[in-house]
């Protein structure tokens, strides 16, 4: 210990031991489910009552279910204990185990080896995209049939960032290259990104969620080199993106990691980890102005954040708690949590 | 003992230097590598090659007089002794040594003749080949070599070869008519001419060869190819710490390090001794691309190597000399090589910036905090990327080198889940006590550094640390750092390029002169060596 960096430990630490700063919000339902495993990591949304993430506690081992009314884990891949880069779509499920991709589609298909990162996955009724960086960083685009057959393995011109559904185009990327962050659209199964616009210049765009929100197009991503939380928006494919900063201080914050977004009454709204505070926060966008808060849950929290169900009154969260205070005395690590936030009032 | 290892001993000093290029607009910077022939040398390659006599050994040689129709092959040995290095001017020296008895023994037939091409000596009498001996004996006489390094030309004085002759007999005791005709003074006269060409021929291309031309280049995977930290990682390791390389492999492939003489201005000759200043680069892959005409990242690097070497032996190619040549002081050594410390710091900016101090530090607090703040090992870590904003630097002061890195920044954050999350930067300066050395073995110039004379300054460039937390985070990197210095003191910097070949050297003394190292070496000239 006498070696350790203390300033880091500190900021673990004390973003649990003290509760650091209280909110407005109400947050109810607080749950750890199935709180002796180690879970949460890489947190999918399957539908209101079901999780897909991996555990990696010692038993029941790997890619897991989670059913949340009975809190019961079933395993999906239990050779998937270092799973990693999980994604779902459609009711499939891509994740990166070491260097291999594979599929689970009721059952594990291996789809390719030689992967260093696996980014996104979009199934689009007769078969899958996903985008990745093989082992010489190069980003690439893959497309393949539901049995795991590979119908085509294309370069791509970015890093891919988000995949989604937007206006007449169901194959949409968010990716990042040296000029900055772009959001394209694919052509047909084999064909690469066929039109594509600036999103913003520069090296931002970690941690990227795009989803639309009432007919616009948000993208929210985390300028790391600033530390600070942004979000782009735009109506229709001609429009040009309109930025803003959420949350942060450049240099002075880094809040905005594992973003998830949700609809607030017709706007978008945010969850995001703040990296320095270790805490989970919400950003909320009112009379054209983002306000901010830190959600007052206790430990090291807000990792993989996930919309599980939202309506015009609360929102129910899924996240990853690296450790959770249980009270001044007792800590549990590793944990998936549930919650509920009331969203009626402002913050 | 044969003849081509006295020249070994004679030349090998030059084989220190090799090129660099400047292919097309690609003009790297003038690094003048120097290397300096004293004329110790000269009088420990005397006692040489008395020592061939001592040992009863000799050096063959052959020799076919077409005029007479004879062939001559004897073994030779002589006892040399005043050898003298006597400079003419800043383009020419004479070295100049008495021979106090040559003697040698072989054989003659008639019937010889040279290609003229080849210049190969043919036996034509018809067998059976019936030989005959033959002895050669001077009593004593003087002997100069005149040499213009600028053109890399060896003459022998010729001015006293008539004196010479005069001294010489040849005898073939079962022919005594033979003998007298041989002994004329035209014959001798020719003979010892014979003789002399040879001498002259076999230096030259012996010369030559050992210099491959006066280029030079080699790839800094070759270089480093014995290196531990080039090779793998993690550096240091030990309970929750690790240090090891930011990058799993060289990103620096290409990177080759050449020399070649400068087109004029490159050979001078003072009383000091014979001075040789090349042109030494560090080539990256474009570099190469011009030179060899090759694709470096699509060809066999043999292949890439060969071109560029053979392009590097255009002079068109050598740089204008315009460098400050160093005042050199007499010395007793050997020889010395002149090293810029410039060429030094490249080297460190070449070899090692990019790749060798792109570090990653790891504290893996997860396991140190085991049993303390969790009673399971927790998957979190401290990590300090530690990057160079500029190359060390390596300076001399207060009678010592040492190297600097300064502006050294390291970005430390914590390992959490599956991302590394930036907490500060701290700004270090890193001094180091340092020494240039010659690895026989490896053929390199070293630097070793001196972990016990390591000094460590840190700078919160963010203001987030505490005094106390920043001497905490200095004494970590200070306990590191001299880790790391220990397993890993010497540092390749550049081939010598010449051969030393089991010769024991030692440095014997190191000076500065301007931005320039001088170090001076001593050879030891023992053994058989090829």
């Amino acid at each position: 210990m006498k070696s350790m960096p203390f300033y880091i430990l500190i900021a673990i630490i004390c973003s649990g031991f003290i509760s650091c700063t209280s909110s407005s919000s109400s947050v109810s339902e607080y749950n750890l489910p199935l709180k002796p495993y180690k879970l949460g990591e890489y947190l999918q949304v399957e539908n209101a009552n079901s999780l897909i993430t991996v555990n990696r506690s010692d038993e029941q081992t790997g890619l897991v279910r989670i059913e949340l009314s009975t809190e019961t884990l079933s395993v999906l891949d239990p050779s998937a204990k270092e799973a990693r880069d999980i994604h779902m779509s459609s009711g499939k499920i891509t994740y990166r185990v070491d260097q291999e991709i594979r599929l689970w589609n009721n059952k594990p298909i291996s789809l390719m080896g030689g992967v260093s990162r696996l980014r996104t996955f979009n199934w689009m009724k007769t078969f899958g995209r996903i985008t990745y960086e093989n082992l010489k960083l190069e980003s690439r685009s893959l497309t393949f049939r539901e049995d795991g057959k590979v119908i085509s393995d294309s370069e791509i011109p970015g890093s891919g960032r988000a995949e989604l559904a937007f206006a007449s185009h169901p194959d949409c990327l968010v990716f990042q290259n040296s000029e900055g962050l772009f959001w394209g659209y694919f052509g047909n199964e084999s064909e690469g990104i066929k039109e594509s616009w600036p999103i913003e210049k520069g090296k931002a765009g970690a941690y990227v969620t795009a989803r639309e929100v009432n007919g616009t197009l948000s993208v929210a991503y985390f300028d790391d080199d600033a530390g600070i939380l942004k979000l782009a928006k735009k109506s229709n494919l001609a429009e040009t993106f309109a930025t803003d900063v959420v949350d942060g201080t450049s240099g002075q914050t880094y809040r905005g990691m594992d973003i998830a977004i949700f609809n607030d009454h017709g706007e978008p709204g945010l969850i995001y980890l703040d990296g320095w505070a270790l805490k989970t926060r919400l950003a909320r966008f009112f009379n054209g102005k983002w306000k901010s808060i830190e959600l007052p849950l206790r430990g090291a929290v807000g990792f993989y954040n996930q919309i599980i169900a939202e309506n015009d009154e609360t929102i129910t969260i899924g996240s990853h708690n690296f450790r959770t205070q249980i009270d001044d005395y007792h800590q549990i690590f590793e944990n998936l949590a549930t919650f509920k936030l009331d969203i009626r009032g402002r913050i | 003992m044969h003849f081509k290892n006295i020249l070994f001993y004679i030349c090998f000093g030059l084989h220190f230097f090799s090129q660099s290029t400047n292919a097309a607009d690609e003009t790297p910077s003038v690094q003048p590598l120097g290397i300096v022939i004293r004329p110790n040398l000269v009088r420990k390659l005397i006692e040489q090659l008395n020592q061939i006599q001592n040992n009863n050994q000799n050096i063959s040689f052959e020799f076919c007089l077409e005029e007479s129709n004879a062939y001559f092959a004897f073994g030779l040995n002589a006892l040399w002794s005043d050898p003298k290095w006597i400079n003419l001017s800043s383009s020419r020296a004479y070295i100049q040594a008495k021979v106090a008895s040559l003697r040698a023994i072989g054989k003659y037939i008639a019937g010889c003749q040279i290609d003229p091409v080849t210049k190969k000596i043919t036996v034509t009498a018809l067998p059976p080949l019936k030989f005959r001996e033959a002895t050669l004996e001077i009593a004593n006489g003087n002997l100069g070599i005149l040499f213009e390094p600028q053109k890399m030309d060896l003459k022998i004085d010729r001015t006293e070869a008539s004196e010479i002759a005069s001294k010489m007999t040849l005898k073939i005791p079962e022919a005594p008519r033979l003998t007298e005709f041989f002994n004329s003074t035209s014959i001798r006269e020719a003979i010892l001419n014979k003789i002399f060409d040879l001498t002259e021929s076999t230096i030259s291309s012996w010369l030559t060869e050992k210099l491959r031309g006066l280029s030079f280049i080699q790839s800094a995977g070759e270089v480093l190819k014995d290196n531990p930290i080039w090779k793998t990682g993690p550096l240091v390791q030990r309970s929750g710490v690790t240090l090891e390389l930011a990058e799993p492999s060289p990103s620096q492939q290409y990177l080759t390090f050449a020399f070649n003489p400068f087109r004029t201005n490159s050979f001078f000759t003072t009383s000091n001794g014979l001075e040789l200043y090349f042109n030494a680069t560090f080539l990256n892959a474009d570099h190469l691309k011009a030179l060899s005409g090759l694709e470096p990242t699509a060809q066999n690097s043999e292949a890439v190597m060969e071109h560029a070497r053979k392009a590097l032996q255009n002079k068109a190619l050598w740089t204008e000399g315009s460098f400050d040549r160093p005042i050199l002081s007499a010395s007793d050594s050997d020889f010395s090589l002149v090293i810029p410390t410039t060429l030094t710091n490249s080297a460190w900016g070449n070899f090692y910036q990019q790749r060798l101090l792109s570090l990653r530090l790891t504290v893996d607090i997860g396991k140190q905090t085991k049993g303390l703040i969790a009673a399971e090992e927790q998957n979190v870590s401290t990590v300090i990327t530690i990057n160079p904003q500029s190359a060390p630097k390596m300076t001399y002061e207060a009678n010592r080198f040492k190297l600097d890195i300064e502006n050294y920044v390291m970005n430390v954050g914590t390992h959490l889940e599956d991302r590394t999350i930036p907490s500060t930067q701290i700004q270090s300066h890193l001094t180091i006590a340092a020494a240039l050395k010659v690895d026989p073995v490896r053929k390199m110039m070293k630097m070793a550094l001196d972990p016990s004379q390591f000094e460590l300054k840190l700078k919160d460039i963010k203001g987030r640390l505490s005094d106390e937390e920043v001497a905490l985070f200095e004494h970590l990197a200070k306990s590191i750092w001299t880790d790391f210095f220990k397993q890993n003191s010497e540092f390749e910097i550049f081939p010598t390029v010449f051969d030393p070949e089991n010769l024991h050297m030692e440095i014997q003394n190191v000076t500065v002169s301007g931005a320039s190292i001088v170090l001076d070496l001593s050879i030891a000239l023992k053994g058989d060596n090829k």
